[in-house]
This record gives structure tokens, C-alpha cells and sequence, in this order.
């Protein structure tokens, strides 16, 4: 594919296919969310659109179709069923078949296409007859509905289909349409949507007791849409400020399917003499879910003003503008908690190099904004507004950073080395060396920040694969009879690029499992006393320098006893061995153990669960199994932030230094003769309390000519690779550092037992040890 | 298309006799390669300039490959880059005397990869037309007749060319690990 305008164009339509099945997956849970359908038909007329101009004519008539369809969606004229949904996300499949087709030449998935098509055809004939559509009731309503749809239709689709600028006018329109079109659309939902304006106001010593707003306010973000507004107009000046204090007060919109019982009962935890936590139904209807808005001046906040009857008119008038409006510098950290809290997950799998936005561009419009009533654009539109308008960003080919992170690796090496130049210099000239020294620290600094912000460059959130599996679970949970509910948490989480693309593969094994072999069929579940809907928790988190990636199940468990049995009759393990509780787990990603279905059968789990360690640990990262019967199973996968920089040992054989990765590294020590046995055939072992380690003498694995020939002279490194334990007899250790890892095939070929190699302080090449296979 | 460029070139600089003396070989024919010459024992051997990345002087610090043949005499760092350096002297198995301190290290690139060949010096840049290219297998040469595309005649001298694409081949890469096994 040499064609630029080409590339852009898969690139893109790859993104918005993206957007285009979340809006799906999500519209299958709220069909008659007005605003999803808009965004899913405006998703299908940009690929459309974009078919168009790179010539991809067959591409976009495919997208032609289900346009339509949408256009009908939205007129009413269909109600989107889960049968739409299916096809629809058939559709996807269909681009996606397309996007390879252009990639790499070849035919599209001819037979997908077709029967996408068909599919479309009989759904769309069906859908015209009343007695396609699933319940007697929704047909009933459903004739209105288009008469109401046909009664207005032209203002309101020819406005959205406009393409941008008349947003305002638009929304008021296609509102109005909506309600009317809601109302008739669906009044068999028991979840219809209510609007509850909340007022909280605290004691001053709250956080003195132990208390936080923010416990509150994460509580309601459950519930549904929550917007919040802070007020500042509490705030004292800087000096008489006490930052125990609550000077801020927090007016907030919430959205809710729940019942206000559920409000009162997270609220009465907080209401006492002192704070003033109240809520009331909102007077406007709760027109589109994602519509909260509300706002306030900041002129006029900070003359402070508490009549909160005027504060939610304006409310009412603003939100248009989203939170973010608010500079930064009057922001409390508790407000930007909270907005943390309301924040989506960013979802955008391409590396981006955003900048943060330019407060000049913001500020004039918060400080704009018309106080005439505006009708408020749906908040879907209002965020991707500000998500333009907020980041700029431009794309880049990773290879470009690649060699970014060359260069600049080089430039830290050659720093090192000016800093033995300096030492030389200062040994002859004392204060040449002091001048050459202060400069050449304050370059260190610079020199350090620059490869910190390339590898922030290459991070990218790892939510995009989260979010990917939402998919694979609504599939499985269609084909099988089995309920299942996928919840992501902490999808901002960043990792680096290279790492996040190549976890999909493990995760979707994982998330299978537990669909699989985890969670049972509701009627096992309600038998267990358990919820009938089983639920998968996927959740990334940041610590200390690893990102951490969890799958959670509260299925059926692993019964250790089972695993113990069945590695006994493979005769992995002797049934007189004492194995804790973790080691039994470990079992589970031997290879050859999870292969025969009667240990699968048994243990519930474990398809291929050594190729996810296998490929975890490419990743340099490690995975444990941790499950209680009956209660669920959790994977726990801890992997590095970037791929390209480990921790390393440097040790010497004979001159040459060679790298181990740290990770890998359990002790090191200089045996006594005592603790070395020979055995005949087994080779070489060293007692370590106790335990019996065999040794490799790496100079002879490397057919290098050591300093030393007996280990009680030099060292031994005790490595560990899976289970296995291994002690390499080496000279010396050099140095422990972090070390830039460069591949060996990009110039060279994979040589065993080799993993890459790194270069050091002084410029050399040294070679990173695959400990995988000096272990084995 | 060097030789396009090189019209382009003369039609804009005002050049001595002496370099349009050299030049006119190129003018004069529109089809035909640049080479970079250099020497290796007794013979002169040439590979396509396109190929060549940069010329570097025997590098300080060279690391040897564990389980590597004798001929890849290690990786050094380029600028960042880890490049290895084949010994051609040793791959054509050639008599080696005291050598390394003073040979020249070519860098090409072969299949987006960069690596050094030892030469004991290079000598020249010629342009040879295509119909200068004799593409025989059967040439009295101490080297492997797989690793040569032919020989090239200039006016006062023969160049053998190097199949520096099927020397550099991953196939070819990929029997340094089988002869690792040998041994």
C-alpha cells in the first residue's frame, strides 16, 4: 500500500470502526438512546464518505446499506432490536474484511459481504412488517411512531445532516423530535430515566472527621449521568486559606435509572445538622440521558452568590461548554477529583502526541459564553467538541519513534561518557574540570528528561484493549445460554504501545476462560446463590513502575485438589509432595498439563495457559492464578511499562561483559567447595539451604576463556525461570542498571540463547542472556 | 537514474575539464552502475554504492557473538544501532595476516539491515556501463563463485562484483546458526 491517501484512509476508518462497535455494543443496552444512534450513523456516513474519495467504491456502498438502515433508526421507521445489533456488528466485521482487502491485497471475505447483505435485506423487510418487531406492545406503538417521525422528518434530518457548525439550532430541533419520538418509542422500559438536581453543601470540618465529599460523589457517579459543577465562591484568599477546610460547594445533575430511594440512601450517610445534602426532581424533562447541563460564571460565582434557584437556571444554560471550561488555576483539587471520576476512558488506540490545550483557546470561550438561553447540544457532541478542541495531536509512525528513542539513547550513552571526560579534565586542571562538570550536569538533566518524555510519547492507554473485549464477551454470551456482564475499570491506565498490542492476544485467551471455564449458566449461578448475570472485571492500575491488569470471574473457582490430582496421574508431581496453595496454581501453565480435556474437565480452566505465560513473559511481565471455589478466579498479569528499558545485571566471563535481566536474578553468592556436588550425568549442583540448584559454567556455554575456572573463586548467579531454578558461574558482577534493550534482528539474526543486546556507559556492545533458555 | 542525476548535475555546475574527463563515461551512456571498489588479499571487488551506508574505521569496542562462526567477528554500536561485522577475508577463507587495526569497515544495508564488512582498503568510486558486466559463474577467483555476480571491465583493470544481496540473504544468515549446530 504506497498510496498516503490510502493509508490515512484505513487508518481512520480503523479508528471509527472502533467507535462504531462501542456505539453498537452500547445502543444494544439503551436502543432508544437517540444520541447513540446519531453517532453510529454518523460513524457509518464518515466510512462511507471517505470510501468515496479514495475510490473504495464497493466499500462504500456496503457502508450505503447500512447507512440506510440507520437513517431509518433514526427516523423512527426501526426500533433497534438485538437483532439489529448482531447486524450491524456483522457490518463491522465486513469493514474490517474490507480494511485487510486494501492492506494487503488479496479479496475481501466475498461470502461475509453477501450474507451481511442478505441479512440486512430480510431485517430490513422484516422490520417493515408489525410482526417481525419482538413484543406486541412495541408494535402497537411502533405505527405512530413513524407517522410522528414522517410528520417532521425534514428539518430534522436535513439539519444533522449538515455537517457541523449549526449545532445549536440542530440539537433544539432534533430534541424536540426526539421527545415526542421517545415517548411513543418505549414506554414498556421500566428503566425510563429521571433528572434530579443535587445540592450539596458540607461543614467546613468535614475532612477534620474523617469524612470526604468525594465518597459521595463517587457513590452517585454509580447511580447514572453525574454532572458537577463546584462552586468557588466560598474560596477565602490564599493567605487566610486552610486547606482542611471545605470552602467548596457542589451542585451536581444526576441522570438515573434508579429509583430516588437509592439517592436518599447514599445521601443519609451524609446529611446532619451541619451539611446541607439535598435533592430534588428536576423541573425540565431529563431529555436525552447524556444531556446534564448546567453551569456558572465565574464572574459571578466569585461574587458569591448562593441562591441556588438562580445557579441552576444558569446551570441549565452552560454545561454546553462541559467542565473543563473552569482555568485551571481556580480549580480545587477536589473538583478535578471529581471530574477525574466523570471522565471517560480516552479510547484512542494510535500513538498521539497530544498537547495539552492551549489555555488561550479555552478561556475566551468560558469567558463568551452567552448568557441568553442556549439550548445545550447532546453531551456526546459537547465532549467531542472539547476533544478537539482540547488536545491537538498529530500521528506519527512508530518507526519514527523508534528512532527518536535511538538517538536519544545514544545521546544518554554519550553522556556518560562525558562525564568521565570531565573527571579526567578535573584531574589535570581543577577548576576547567568544575566548569566542564557543572555543564555537564546540568546536560544530564536535560539529557534524562528527553528520554523520560520519548518513552511518555509511546504510551498509550490500555483501555482500547479493554474495550476490545466487550465485544468477544457480548458474542460468547449471545452463542451460549450463559449471562454474562463485562466491567472495565481504569482503561487510562498507560502502558507502552508495543506492550498493549501484544497483551490483546493473552486477554482475550483469559476473558475466554473465564467465560468458558469460569462463569456457570444462570441457573447453576441462582442454584449457587449467586446472581444469575456473572461478571467479568477487567481492570488496570499503575504501581510502582509496573501496570498491573487483572481479570476477575465470580464463577465456579479452581479446585486446588483437582489440579493436585490430575498432575500427579501426569506424573508432574509425586502425591507425596507438599505443594502450598500458590505452587498448585502454577501447575496450571505447565505445558502438557492443560492439553488433555480430562484435566480441563476437572480444574475448569487452562486451555493453552502456558502460551499466555509464554507470551506474558515476552512481555517481560509475570501472571499468577489465584481463585476460591465457588467464588470466582482472578489472573493478575504485572508487566513492565515499556519494553524497551529492564533493569539489568552486568557480569563478566572472561572479559566480556554480558547483561541479566534482573527480573530473572534471585541472589548471588561464592559458593564454598562444600556446596558443590558432582553428580554423575546430572552434572554440577550447588546446596543453597538446602536446595540443589544444577550450575551451568556460562564460560563454557559461551566458549569464552574465564578468569576464573572454580566457582569458589569467582560468583554464582542463581537465576529463575518459571519454576526452574539455575546457577550460572560467572567472574564477576560489573555494575546494575537500567539498560536500553535493542532487538539483535534488527540488523542481525536471533541467536540462541541471546535476547538482545543493550550497550553500555562506555559505548560497548553487551548482550543480554535469554535466561529462558540457559535454564532449560 | 544516477546517471540522470548526474546530467542534472552537469547542467547546472560549471565543472573542470578534468572532472567532465571523468564524467563523460557517464554522460555518454544512460544504463550502468556506480561502484565502490575496494581490496581484499590480491584481488579488487566491487558492490553497488546504493548499498553502501558509510565507510568507518576499525571500531574500539567489538563484542563477540557467542556460538557465532569465526568469520562474524562481533557487534559494535553505531550510533545507537548494534551492527554486525562479517570478516570477509575470513568468510572467503582467505590467508588472513595481521589485519583488523587497519582494515575498513563498509556498512551496507541489505534488507533494511545494516551490517560491516571488513576490507583491507577501499580504493575507488567508478561507474561501469551494464554492457561492462560480464555475468560469468566459471572465473578463476579464491571466492565461493555463489557470492559473485560477475566482473566488471574498466579501462585498465577488472572489478569483481559481489552478490552482496545473497551474501547478506537471511538464508544465507540462517546457516550460521545450522553450522552452530554442526559444531
Amino acid at each position: 500500500m504506497d498510496n498516503p491517501a490510502l493509508e490515512e484512509f484505513v487508518e481512520e476508518v480503523e479508528e471509527i470502526i472502533e467507535d462504531l462497535e462501542e456505539g453498537v455494543l452500547e445502543l444494544e443496552v439503551q436502543p432508544k438512546k437517540r444520541s447513540l444512534i446519531d453517532r453510529i450513523f454518523r460513524d457509518m456516513h464518515t466510512i462511507k464518505g471517505g470510501a468515496g474519495m479514495v475510490m473504495e467504491t464497493e466499500l462504500a456502498e456496503y457502508a450505503h446499506h447500512f447507512e440506510n438502515l440507520l437513517d431509518k433508526a433514526r427516523n423512527g421507521e426501526i426500533v433497534c432490536s438485538p437483532e439489529m445489533a448482531s447486524l450491524l456488528l456483522s457490518s463491522i466485521d465486513g469493514f474490517r474484511s474490507f480494511l485487510d482487502k486494501i492492506r494487503e491485497g488479496g479479496e475481501v471475505n466475498q461470502e461475509l459481504i453477501d450474507q451481511t447483505l442478505v441479512q440486512l435485506k430480510e431485517f430490513e423487510s422484516n422490520a417493515g412488517k408489525p410482526s417481525a418487531t419482538p413484543t406486541a406492545e412495541k408494535t402497537e406503538e411502533k405505527k405512530p411512531v413513524a407517522v410522528v417521525a414522517k410528520a417532521e422528518p425534514t428539518p430534522d434530518k436535513k439539519i444533522v445532516e449538515e455537517k457541523s457548525p449549526p449545532q445549536e439550532e440542530k440539537t433544539a430541533e432534533s430534541e424536540k423530535t426526539e421527545e415526542q419520538v421517545e415517548v411513543q418509542w418505549d414506554d414498556e422500559d421500566e428503566g425510563e430515566e429521571t433528572a434530579y438536581l443535587l445540592h450539596l453543601k458540607f461543614d467546613t470540618e468535614m475532612l477534620r472527621k474523617g469524612s470526604d465529599p468525594i465518597l459521595l460523589l463517587k457513590d452517585l457517579k454509580e447511580l447514572g449521568d453525574l454532572d458537577i459543577i463546584a462552586h468557588l465562591g466560598k474560596l477565602p484568599e490564599l493567605k487566610n486559606l486552610d486547606p482542611e477546610d471545605i470552602h467548596l460547594w457542589w451542585s451536581a445533575k444526576l441522570v438515573t435509572t434508579r429509583p430516588a430511594e437509592e439517592i436518599e440512601n447514599i445521601m443519609i450517610f451524609f446529611q446532619d445538622e451541619k451539611n446541607e445534602v439535598k435533592f430534588e426532581l428536576a423541573e425540565t424533562p431529563p431529555d436525552d440521558p447524556g444531556l446534564a447541563s448546567f453551569g456558572i460564571y465565574e464572574d459571578q460565582e466569585n461574587k458569591g452568590h448562593d441562591n441556588i434557584q438562580v445557579d441552576q437556571e444558569e446551570v441549565a444554560e452552560k454545561l454546553a461548554e462541559k467542565q473543563a471550561t473552569v482555568p485551571d488555576a481556580e480549580v480545587k483539587p477536589e473538583q478535578i477529583v471529581a471530574e477525574k471520576v466523570v471522565e471517560k476512558i480516552t479510547e484512542d488506540p494510535a500513538i498521539e502526541i497530544a498537547e495539552e490545550a492551549v489555555s488561550t483557546e479555552e478561556e475566551p470561550k468560558a469567558a463568551v459564553t452567552p448568557a441568553p438561553p442556549k439550548k445545550t447540544p447532546p453531551k456526546d457532541e459537547a465532549k467531542k467538541d472539547t476533544g478537539i478542541k482540547a488536545t491537538q495531536s498529530i500521528r506519527v509512525t512508530i518507526d519514527k519513534l523508534d528512532k527518536l528513542q535511538n538517538l536519544v539513547g545514544e545521546t544518554v550513552i554519550n553522556q556518560a561518557r562525558l562525564h568521565r571526560l570531565s573527571d579526567r579534565i578535573m584531574e589535570m586542571d581543577a577548576n576547567l574540570g568544575e566548569m566542564l562538570l557543572q555543564f555537564v550536569e546540568d546536560n544530564e538533566k536535560s539529557v534524562y528528561e528527553l528520554q523520560d518524555q520519548i518513552l511518555q510519547v509511546r504510551m498509550i492507554p490500555v483501555g482500547s484493549i479493554l474495550n476490545n473485549m466487550k465485544r468477544t464477551v457480548r458474542d460468547y454470551a449471545t452463542r451460549s445460554k450463559k449471562k454474562i456482564k463485562l466491567e472495565i475499570e481504569g482503561g487510562d491506565t498507560e502502558l507502552d504501545k508495543t506492550v498493549t498490542e501484544q497483551l490483546q492476544g493473552p486477554l482475550v485467551h483469559l476473558v475466554r476462560n473465564s467465560m468458558d471455564h469460569g462463569i456457570e449458566d444462570s441457573e447453576t449461578r441462582v442454584k449457587n446463590g449467586k446472581d444469575p448475570t456473572g461478571t467479568i472485571s477487567l481492570k488496570a492500575s499503575q504501581q510502582e513502575g509496573y501496570v498491573i491488569v487483572e481479570i476477575e470471574d465470580d464463577g465456579k473457582g479452581i479446585d486446588p485438589k483437582a489440579i493436585f490430582d490430575s498432575a500427579v496421574s501426569k506424573g508432574f508431581i509425586n502425591d507425596t509432595d507438599e505443594l502450598t496453595e500458590d505452587e498448585i496454581y502454577k501447575l496450571l501453565f505447565l505445558p502438557g498439563f492443560t492439553t488433555t480435556s480430562e484435566v480441563t474437565d476437572v480444574s475448569g480452566r487452562g486451555v493453552g495457559m502456558d502460551t499466555v505465560k509464554r507470551d506474558i513473559e515476552a512481555l517481560l511481565g509475570t501472571i499468577e492464578i489465584k481463585s476460591e471455589l465457588n467464588k470466582g478466579t482472578s489472573t493478575k498479569l504485572k508487566l513492565p511499562l515499556t519494553l524497551a528499558i529492564i533493569e539489568g545485571m552486568m557480569i563478566d566471563v572472561g572479559n566480556q561483559v554480558f547483561t541479566i535481566p534482573l527480573l530473572s536474578v534471585n541472589e548471588s553468592l561464592r559458593p564454598v567447595p562444600t556446596q558443590i556436588k558432582k553428580i554423575k550425568n546430572k552434572g554440577e549442583l550447588v546446596e543453597i539451604r538446602g536446595e540443589y540448584i544444577p550450575m551451568l559454567r556460562l564460560h563454557e556455554r559461551l566458549n569464552i576463556k574465564p578468569k576464573y575456572k572454580e566457582p569458589t573463586e569467582g560468583l554464582v548467579v542463581v537465576v529463575q525461570h518459571a519454576n526452574h531454578k539455575q546457577c550460572l558461574f560467572v567472574d564477576e558482577i560489573v555494575d546494575q542498571g537500567p539498560v536500553v534493550i535493542k532487538s539483535m534482528e534488527d540488523n542481525f539474526i536471533q541467536v540462541p540463547g541471546i535476547a538482545g543486546a543493550t550497550i553500555l556507559g562506555d559505548g560497548k556492545v553487551s548482550f543480554i542472556l535469554d535466561i529462558a533458555s540457559l535454564v532449560n | 537514474m544516477e546517471n540522470n542525476q548526474s546530467k542534472n548535475y552537469l547542467g547546472s555546475v560549471n565543472l573542470s575539464d578534468e572532472d567532465m574527463e571523468d564524467m563523460s563515461l557517464e554522460v555518454s551512456y544512460s544504463e550502468g552502475t556506480r561502484l565502490i571498489t575496494f581490496i581484499l588479499g590480491e584481488e579488487k571487488y566491487g558492490l553497488n554504492i546504493l548499498k553502501v551506508r558509510e565507510l568507518i574505521s576499525f571500531p574500539e569496542g567489538l563484542t563477540r557473538i557467542p556460538g557465532m562462526p569465526d568469520y562474524i567477528i562481533g557487534m559494535f554500536n553505531l550510533r545507537g544501532l548494534v551492527i554486525p561485522v562479517m570478516d570477509l577475508r575470513e568468510k572467503f577463507k582467505m590467508s588472513g595476516e595481521e589485519r583488523h587495526e587497519f582494515s575498513v569497515i563498509i556498512i551496507v544495508e541489505v534488507e533494511n539491515k545494516n551490517i560491516g564488512l571488513t576490507v583491507d582498503s577501499v580504493s575507488d568510486v567508478i561507474f561501469v556501463k551494464e554492457e561492462d558486466i560480464q555475468e560469468t559463474t566459471e572465473l578463476a577467483v579464491n571466492v565461493d563463485t555463489k557470492f559473485i555476480k560477475g566482473v566488471a571491465k574498466t579501462k585498465d583493470e577488472m572489478v569483481i562484483l559481489l552478490d552482496i544481496d545473497y551474501l547478506l540473504s537471511k538464508a544465507e544468515f540462517d546457516t550460521l546458526l545450522e553450522e552452530d549446530i554442526e559444531e
